[in-house]
Order: C-alpha cells, then sequence, then structure tokens
C-alpha cells in the first residue's frame, strides 16, 4: 500500500548489516581513542602507563617463574624473551576478551537509545585491544633487545600477526559478549577460565616432550591456538623464523572463529536494546 | 499490507481530513505489543541452565507493557504520548526506534525514527569538543561532517569557552544543552523525544521547544512522551493516551489532556483515602523491572 514505508525491527540483510558497520566506522574508531585517553588521565604518569603495564607485567613473571623456581636454568635458552614474547601475546587476547565481555553491559545506555549496528562495540573493544597491544609489543622488544636478541627482518611479521589474533580476538569477543549479556555470571568466571587457559598455553614453560611426557596430552595442548599463535610469535621475534604450517592453522583458527561468531552475535542483534 | 484498525479512539475532525488525503504516513503501528520477560531471581541462572529449567515459572514474570496499539501518523503531525508511570510509554516510543523487538504485531516508518539524545554516548572524562565528535559519530555521522559543524554546535549549546574541559565538569544544564544540540542538529524525519523536555534552566527549555517546532515546520514527525501535561498540550497537534500498555484515546489534545488531568486527580484523592502504600507496583500497574546490575556507564 505505501511503498516507501519499511519494517522496524526487521531482521536487515548481511550486505546491508555490513554497510550500516562502515557507516558507523568513525563511531568505532572515535569511542576506543576517548575510552584510551580518559583510563590514565588522572595519573601521575599518564599514558606512560600503557607501556609500564605489560612491563611489570612481564617483571613479575620473570620474578616469580625464572629467578624464584628458577625455571630458566638449562630448561629453555633466554628464557626472559621466551616468557614476555608469551605474555604479551597472550595479555592481548586475554583483556579483549574481559572488556568483550563488559561491552554491552556497560554500554547499556547507549544501546537503549541510540540504534546503531550492534556489532560496533565488539569492534570498537577490537580497535581499543590494537592500540593497548601496540604497547605490548613495543616494551616486547625493548626487553628482547636488553636480553640480547638480535632484531630480525622477521620482526615485520608483527602486522600480519597482530591483524591474524585481532581477527582471532574479534571472534572470541563476538561470543563473550553475546554470552555475557544472556548471563551476567561470565563476567565472574571468565577470569578463571582465562587463568587456566594461561597455564596451558605454555607461556610460562614450553610444552615439550621434557616437561609433557604424555605424548597425546602434548598433542592436545599443542592444537590450542593461542599456543599456536604464541609459537608464531616466539618464531618470528627471537628465532627470526616463520613456519607456514602455523600461519595456516593459526589463520584457519581465526576466519572461523570469526564467522561463526558474528554468526551468533547478530541472531540477537535486536534484543541488545533489552540489557 | 492489512488494513491497520484503530479501536478504542476518538479520532479528531483535524486528524481525519489528514487520513483522507493521499499523503504517505510517516509511522504505521499495526497492533503492536510488547511483553517482558522480567526476571524476578537473577541469581544461580547458569547454574539452571546447566542443570535443567525447572524452576522457570517462579523466576519469571510476564508484563504486558504495551498492549495491541494501533494507530497511523503523518508527516507534519506532533504527536503527545501521555499516560501513568509505567503505563508503556517509554517502551512504545523504544519498540518504534527498533531499540527492542515488539512481542507480536509490526512497525512501519518511512524512516528510521530517532530517539532524541545522544548523552548516553559521551564520555564524562573528555572535553566537550571530544564528545561532540563521540555523539555525532553515534548517530552514525562521519568525523568529515563533524569537522564542519563541530563549532557551530559548541556556539549553539553556547559551550565555545568551555569546549576544552572535561564533560563532567559541566553543570546539568550545560550537559542537557549539549545533548540537545548535537542530537537535533540535522532535523531527523521521525524524532522520537522521551521526557527530556523541562531539563535545564527556563531559556533553554524555550530555545529546545522552538527547535521542535522548527522540525515540525520542516514536515518532520515527532513523538513526545511526557507527563507534564503542559508541555504536550502547548506543542502537539493529537495525543495518544496509553493506559495499563493499551492506546485509550487517540486524538486533539484539549479533550483528551482535560479527561487524563481528571483521572490523574481522581487517582490522586484515591490513593490519599488508602493512605499510604508501601513501595513496590499497586495491582495492575505494570512497572518495568527489567535486569538490573552490573557495570553502569557514567551518565553523562
Amino acid at each position: 500500500m505505501w511503498p516507501s514505508l519499511r519494517g522496524i525491527g526487521a531482521r536487515t540483510s548481511l550486505r546491508e548489516y555490513l554497510r550500516e558497520l562502515w557507516l558507523w566506522r568513525n563511531f568505532i574508531l572515535t569511542v576506543p581513542m576517548n575510552e584510551l585517553r580518559a583510563q590514565n588521565q588522572d595519573t601521575l604518569l599518564g599514558q606512560i602507563w600503557h607501556l609500564l603495564n605489560p612491563l611489570l607485567l612481564a617483571m613479575i613473571y620473570y620474578v616469580i617463574f625464572g629467578l624464584i623456581l628458577g625455571i630458566s636454568r638449562g630448561a629453555v635458552e633466554n628464557y626472559s624473551a621466551f616468557l614476555i614474547v608469551g605474555v604479551i601475546i597472550f595479555n592481548y587476547t586475554r583483556t579483549s576478551m574481559r572488556s568483550g565481555a563488559k561491552v554491552i553491559v556497560k554500554n547499556r545506555k547507549l544501546v537503549q537509545t541510540i540504534n546503531f549496528p550492534r556489532a560496533a562495540l565488539p569492534l570498537s573493544t577490537m580497535i581499543e585491544g590494537i592500540v593497548s597491544h601496540a604497547f605490548g609489543l613495543l616494551a616486547m622488544w625493548a626487553v628482547l633487545l636488553l636480553t640480547g636478541v638480535d632484531p630480525s627482518i622477521m620482526w615485520l611479521l608483527a602486522i600480519p600477526l597482530v591483524v591474524l589474533q585481532s581477527i582471532f580476538n574479534l571472534g572470541l569477543v563476538l561470543f563473550t559478549s553475546r554470552f555475557a549479556f544472556h548471563f551476567r555470571d561470565v563476567q565472574n568466571f571468565l577470569p578463571y577460565v582465562l587463568r587456566v587457559w594461561f597455564y596451558v598455553s605454555g607461556v610460562l614453560i614450553p610444552i615439550e616432550a621434557r616437561f609433557v611426557t604424555q605424548p597425546n596430552a602434548r598433542a592436545v595442548l599443542q592444537a590450542n591456538p593461542i599456543y599456536i599463535i604464541i609459537e608464531i610469535a616466539r618464531d618470528a621475534f627471537i628465532d627470526g623464523t616463520y613456519d607456514p604450517r602455523k600461519w595456516w592453522i593459526a589463520s584457519a583458527w581465526a576466519v572461523g572463529l570469526l564467522i561463526a561468531g558474528f554468526l551468533y552475535f547478530r541472531r540477537a542483534e535486536s534484543e541488545y536494546g533489552l540489557v | 499490507m492489512s488494513e491497520t484498525t484503530i479501536s478504542n479512539t476518538t479520532v479528531s475532525p483535524v486528524h481525519q481530513e489528514q487520513d483522507t488525503a493521499q499523503a504517505e504516513p510517516s509511522v504505521v503501528v499495526d497492533h503492536v505489543s510488547v511483553t517482558y520477560k522480567v526476571q524476578l531471581d537473577r541469581r544461580r541462572e547458569l547454574r539452571r541452565v546447566l542443570v535443567g529449567d525447572q524452576s522457570r515459572r517462579a523466576r519469571f514474570r510476564a508484563v504486558e507493557a504495551v498492549r495491541d496499539v494501533s494507530f497511523i501518523v503523518h508527516p507534519g503531525e506532533a504527536i503527545g504520548v501521555i499516560g501513568h508511570n509505567g503505563s508503556g510509554k517509554s517502551t512504545l516510543l523504544r519498540t518504534m526506534a527498533g531499540l527492542q523487538p515488539a512481542t507480536s504485531g509490526r512497525i512501519f516508518a518511512s524512516a528510521f525514527p530517532v530517539m532524541l539524545g545522544v548523552s548516553a554516548a559521551l564520555e564524562p572524562d573528555v572535553s566537550g569538543h571530544s564528545n561532540v565528535y563521540l555523539g555525532g559519530t553515534a548517530m552514525g555521522y562521519s568525523r568529515a561532517e563533524m569537522d564542519e559543524r563541530v563549532d557551530e554546535i559548541l556556539e549553539t549549546a553556547g559551550l565555545t569557552e568551555f569546549a576544552d574541559m572535561p564533560l563532567r565538569t559541566y553543570s546539568s544544564g550545560m550537559k542537557a544543552r549539549l545533548n540537545f544540540t548535537i542530537a537535533t542538529y540535522d532535523t531527523p524525519e521521525i524524532l522520537l523525544i522521551d521526557e527530556s523536555l523541562g531539563v535545564g534552566d527556563e531559556e533553554f527549555r524555550e530555545q529546545s521547544e522552538e527547535r521542535i517546532r522548527e522540525m515540525l515546520d520542516e514536515s518532520g514527525t515527532v513523538f513526545v512522551v511526557s507527563h507534564k501535561a503542559e508541555a504536550i498540550q502547548s506543542m502537539c497537534t493529537r495525543v495518544l493516551w496509553l493506559h495499563h500498555g493499551q492506546l485509550v484515546a487517540d486524538g486533539e489534545p484539549g479533550e483528551i489532556i482535560k479527561d487524563y488531568k481528571r483521572l490523574m486527580r481522581l487517582r490522586r484523592k484515591e490513593r490519599r483515602k488508602s493512605g499510604p502504600r508501601k513501595g513496590g507496583p499497586r495491582k495492575g500497574e505494570p512497572r518495568r523491572t527489567g535486569p538490573r546490575g552490573g557495570g553502569r556507564r557514567k551518565q553523562a
């Protein structure tokens, strides 16, 4: 009867949705920039904290596992380097998932009053994560140089690696943000999940025959995608090598998670306003 | 599309005239109902999912916030939505804005209805200047577009000299002005206003009413939700009265607002007679007690 009227609250096509996300690209960028700026505004050291945080984190693990427990002795050559790469890489995924769990609830007012493609929120989480991860990588390279690692052309692999891990993280964030929208409990138990994941991801101890003697257990641990990403990073930043097989597996994980996460997140698109 | 019937309404002559014209409507609300499933107890939720869901009925209560509401609106109409607390006014508006799904029924519109206000997008710890960008991009404008209008917005809001101060240092009036100015820089085809009139000082209130009239002249459609009958009387050409989620009157403001005021007086009297009541909603008075808790963004 009235051809120019459109249904409100009806689901848009995938293409239309992606187009809308593109329209909101400036929002996706503006939110995390202001968030980052606001974060350490009242602190004495200000934005230096973005660098200090990962350094302090690595230092704690170094003191406990390297010096006190003495894992470094003979087991891993240049344990500090081994440790910082793992810590920084894992930390990126961890902080992304933790802010992903909060993003819908935290922006409740926004979601209740303004209509925008909701995937913009997890996306802005990802952008925020990339920026702080960049600081983490700088801190990591500083430690690597201090511990006598020679810079190599392979350090440039950081760029595709960040892209890969960001896609991987975004997939996870899309999952956690919708899941946490239905169950606030996620915010409570997620830290424990992440802690367990941290311990089994070979951040502190290499997953090798010396430490994990059971071959099946070793195979399971080595299939962990975040472990593969950490290995890629160690190959590139410490040894200056790369293994295409690991890149392929990690990319498959990242793309698969992104697609699955996006489809899962979008299915509740019209409900997020009820948060 | 099925014929939309408006039941239970008093249609004014003015309104009928507009209807008979061939003009395309801007909003069609077709038998819309919204039912909230309110969780009475949010604890042990995950366990329930893992173990099974035996006690579901005890933990949920259905609240029918909007019941079978239908109406048609044309460009240039200023619609006031009145009703007691919890009558479903805000729910209706949010559903029209596509912010939450209708449980049944359909809504059609000539453009995406826009809720007035970007305050939720604003960040208290960054400057007013940066917040203009935040608010603007939240509405879907690009940074380039905001570059063009940022100075004008700050000037219209009278905040040019405070542009570099963090938003949290602003008074509530200043914040309301900034919010309103960002949100109404462009005239949305269909604007929804929820109780936001009456914020800020007298001068700003006049200024904002002025702007709303301007937008009406530009042939937009405006919905105003308020329980302030005066504000609605002075601005609106048509009133929708919601009572317990049902549309009980639809027409010219004069009579309806008179009736509405009479009912409110009666209810007040009745309440005084029955003595002070203890907290909690009255029987048959749905009140939205949606899920709460969790980190709430500090509201600007």
